[in-house]
């Protein structure tokens, strides 16, 4: 398992328990509060292990699992296979779960044994009532499962909860919860959630469903995203990195209402309206420079205060009339965002520092769409579809910067804001799909799409300069800006599958583009930085990919395929003046290309029914070239061709999944990733090489002890080597060590009860920020499931 | 590609919106300089440091010192030095500005 920067919607998953960052995967066994569906959860598992010998057709035994009735009825040698919520009395789960020593489910020469997850799955489903379908469920259900735990963290406890998506100290909460009544037999209510501290994790749904009539559905949820408060790092200063000593995160929200109706026969219809925010303090990576013994680096960390709110109107319409599928998706957006900073720019002997740049921005727009498509199934061999989008953005932004020093006071710097600038684009989107099966065994889709955007921006803005404390030694320089931009794109698609070929999947993809824009910039502001520039840029992009999958025996299947893709773009400057000594950059460049390959193969093994490995393998590689105009009158640089930098990857990875004996299950995956970005010609003490090696290793175990409690355990590690040693600039490759432990159990306690109980040991290094972001944690968790119906 | 853009800027929505001037990078797609399936680095950042930059921004060798390097016809030796391209000073408006056409604010 690889360790990552999350994206904020997989970190809201984190708690306490189930998303500690070692991902116990199959070791996170079901609980008794989570509710399964036996179409979703229970089907698929005895479509594969058990229905072949226990289906309708010739039941081993007697015993059938495909209908309620005759399940509780048992078979030729038990009347107690299955006993609703009885999980501890129902012979099945000894069967599977390996704890009957003269009877085990699957036999081995029939099956492949199922893992604890399955068997945890199949244990809940029984105690829940042991429903088959979906109409039959019990009235009345509900559920809660409260949680408590402690984390205790030596060493840099910002970074922990950065990478955990946890605080330390004890929480805990409620992780669970859910209620559900059918309260006539069509309609059904229910709300479900939880609420945890100290991460400020809370979610609570409601839902109202009359069947063929509609529903009203609602929610509110929160989750908070923490942040490390450190900068860079440079080994030949004193102290040789900084912190802020700020506790930062951002809470993470929304407010949802939907009102649908879902009459046969008559349109769909759903009216909702959501509200999203993001509030607190998040790092950012404009780190300020810092300066001892006449050398300078930028490692100084800065934060962002954001407040983000963002109300969205919605109507969905969709219909069947005759053969044709219709649907139309209207939205209005609603947005305000206000930004706050203070940066430091300058630190030099402290405390405090010496400049500190303040800076206030806001945008509030407001958005409209509509997106409008049709579907018809032509032949049975062809069904096409046609579609729309309409949008328009009208926005302001607003922008107030000044410079002052320690203590508070204007000092020298720039002075740059503007009363309002006007924002605007409109965008058309026309797209026309086809999927063809001219064939038994090939399927053809193809898809063409015309885009055109148009955006403006304007306004005025005052770009001072000096310090307003000294007499004449203040630059007032206002000035417009002012820009817009023209962009018509078409493209294509092609995507064809053969599964003709016994065992053997063959495809082809491919997607073209052709983007044209018409650009115009100008800052007028009587700076060196002032500039009029026209722009026509056309760029061709395509991106092809041929492969196949084979699986010739059933222990064994193999694929690969091969990618290429390529984006040129060629510039023609139009205009390009700098009336007061600029360089107009960037209108010196005149041609880009970016090229990419990629070969990626596969090789799945399962030499024996309760062991399989996959292995993998990708390789990537990417070059940047471009062409210039001469820089410098052709005193700095001639023009022409340049190499701008190549990036190459492999990637190989093993998963070993295997079931030795019927209680014990084992699941492993190693991956091994090795990069290289190199964008100078040459060896530079300033811009070294970006390269280095990733491990991981995730692995995750369960036992099943008997018909009541379950083991497992999960580790995790991670090793990063980016480091850098770069004589002139400063080392930003990442290098760290990272372990992950989790241990614990689950037993049922009673009928409507069990408990689960986890240790968790977590341990990072980072040897290249000096080690200032090292942590060691331990915790303890508990959780009770109680479940009545 | 505009499509992998539309996915990103259901939540990113401050980083996608229009700009007076925008960072032409965001025209080939946020996956230009950022993995959205993870990344050892900050901010999903495919790489860390200022090689992430010089892969399109063309630097040439001076006419000086050897090893010095020009962005354009502007010397940033020594800013290479210091730090990251986004540094604070620096062009810290890297998905594009609206006051300013070298992305600093």
């Amino acid at each position: 398992m690889k360790i990552v920067q999350c994206h904020w919607k997989n970190l809201a998953a984190l708690f306490l328990f189930s998303a500690l960052s070692v991902s116990a995967g199959e070791t996170n066994l079901i609980s008794s509060a989570e509710k399964i569906s036996f179409d979703r959860d229970v089907r698929p598992i005895f479509e594969e292990s058990c229905f072949r010998c226990h289906g309708p057709e010739k039941p081993k035994s007697s015993f059938r699992l495909d209908d309620r009735q005759a399940a509780l009825k048992g078979g030729d040698n038990n009347v107690d296979d299955v006993v609703p919520g009885h999980s501890e009395q129902s012979k099945l789960i000894l069967y599977v779960g390996g704890l009957d020593k003269e009877t085990i489910m699957p036999p081995p020469d029939r099956g492949k044994p199922l893992t604890p997850a399955q068997v945890a799955v199949l244990r809940a489903w029984i105690d829940q009532g042991a429903v088959w379908g979906t109409n039959s469920e019990p009235a009345l259900v509900f559920a809660f499962e409260p949680a408590l735990g402690w984390i205790g963290v030596s060493g840099d406890n910002k970074k922990f909860r950065e990478l955990e998506g946890i605080h330390e100290g004890a929480g805990g909460g409620v992780k669970d919860f859910s209620m559900s009544e059918q309260i006539s037999s069509d309609e059904k209510f229910s709300v479900a959630g939880h609420a945890l501290a100290p991460e400020n994790d809370y979610k609570l749904t409601l839902a109202l469903d009359k069947t063929d009539v509609g529903f009203v559905r609602g929610g509110f949820e929160e989750w908070r995203k923490y942040y490390d408060d450190t900068g860079g790092f440079y080994p030949g200063f004193s102290p040789s990195t900084f912190s802020l000593d700020r506790d930062l995160h951002l809470d993470i929200g929304r407010i949802w209402i939907d009102f649908g109706l879902t009459q046969p026969g008559d349109p769909q219809l759903v009216l909702g309206y959501e509200y999203q925010f993001r509030q607190g303090a998040k790092s950012t990576l404009a780190w300020g420079t810092v300066s001892q013994g006449g050398n300078s680096k930028n490692i100084y960390p800065n934060a962002e205060n954001i407040s983000e709110h963002t109300h969205i109107f919605k109507v969905d319409l969709t219909h069947e009339w005759n053969d044709w599928a219709l649907e139309d998706h209207a939205r209005v957006e609603v947005y305000h965002l206000g930004e706050s900073r203070n940066d430091v720019m300058a630190f030099s002997t402290g405390p405090t520092p010496d400049v500190i740049e303040r800076v206030n921005q806001s945008v509030h727009y407001s958005l409209g769409a509509n997106t409008f498509r049709v579907e018809n199934q032509i032949k049975d061999w062809w069904l096409a579809s046609a579609g729309s989008l309409f949008s328009r953005y009208d926005g302001t932004s607003f922008f107030n910067q000044n410079a002052v020093d320690g203590s508070g006071a204007p000092t020298f710097g720039t002075y740059w804001r503007t009363e309002g600038i006007t924002l605007e684009r409109d965008s058309r989107v026309v797209s026309l799909a086809n999927l063809f099966l001219p064939v038994k065994g090939l399927s053809i889709s193809t898809a063409v799409q015309c885009e055109w955007t148009h955006e403006e921006g304007s306004g005025n803005v005052d770009l001072d300069f000096g310090d307003p404390a000294i007499p004449g030694f203040f630059f007032p320089f206002p000035g417009t800006v002012d820009a817009n931009q023209n962009r018509t794109e078409f493209l294509e698609s092609f995507d064809a599958r053969y599964v003709g070929l016994p065992q053997t999947v063959l495809f082809a993809e491919g997607r073209l583009r052709q983007q044209s824009v018409g650009q115009f910039d100008e800052a007028n502001n009587g700076t060196v930085d002032a500039v009029q520039q026209r722009t026509d840029a056309l760029n061709h992009f395509y991106d092809a990919r041929v492969g196949f999958t084979e699986s010739p025996r059933t222990w064994i299947e193999w694929g690969a395929h091969v990618r290429r893709r390529d984006s040129t773009t060629g510039y023609n400057h139009l205009v390009d003046n700098s009336p007061f000594g600029g360089d107009g950059y960037p209108a010196f460049i005149r041609h880009r290309d970016v090229a990419m390959n990629e070969i990626e193969g596969r090789l799945v093994l399962r030499p024996i029914y309760w062991m399989s490995a996959r292995l993998t393998y990708d390789w990537d590689l990417s070059d940047f070239s471009t062409v210039t105009d001469p820089a410098g009158g052709g005193v700095i640089s001639p023009g022409g061709p340049i190499f701008d930098g190549r990036t190459e990857s492999h990637n190989a990875g093993l998963t070993l999944t295997f079931t030795p004996v019927q209680r014990f299950y084992f699941s492993g995956t190693f991956t091994y990733d090795r990069s290289r970005t190199a964008t100078t010609s040459a060896a530079s003490s300033e811009v070294v090489p970006y390269r280095g090696d990733i491990f991981t290793v995730g692995s995750s175990a369960g036992y099943i002890l008997n018909e009541k409690t379950d083991l497992n355990v999960a580790y995790n590690f991670s090793r990063s080597a980016y480091g850098q040693n770069n004589s002139a600039g400063i080392p930003l490759g990442l290098d760290f060590t990272r372990h992950e432990l989790l241990v614990g159990l689950t037993r049922k306690l009673t009928k409507n009860l069990s408990g689960a109980l986890h240790y968790q040991f977590s341990e990072y290094s980072e040897p290249s920020a000096g080690n200032v972001n090292n942590f060691t944690a331990h915790g303890i968790f508990a959780t009770l499931n109680f479940r009545w119906q | 590609m505009a499509q992998m853009n539309e996915s990103c800027a259901e939540c990113h929505r401050e980083q996608t919106r229009p700009f007076v001037f925008e960072h032409p990078a965001m025209r080939e797609g946020c996956a230009t300089c950022h993995n959205p399936h993870g990344s050892i680095n900050r901010m999903m950042l495919t790489q860390a440091d200022n090689n992430l930059c010089l892969r399109c921004h063309a630097q040439v060798q001076g006419s000086g010192a050897s090893g010095d390097f020009y962005i354009g016809s502007v010397d940033h030796t020594v800013l290479l030095q210091m730090g990251t391209c986004w540094s604070a000073g620096c062009h810290t408006a890297v998905h594009g500005s609206d006051v300013d056409p070298r992305l600093r604010y």
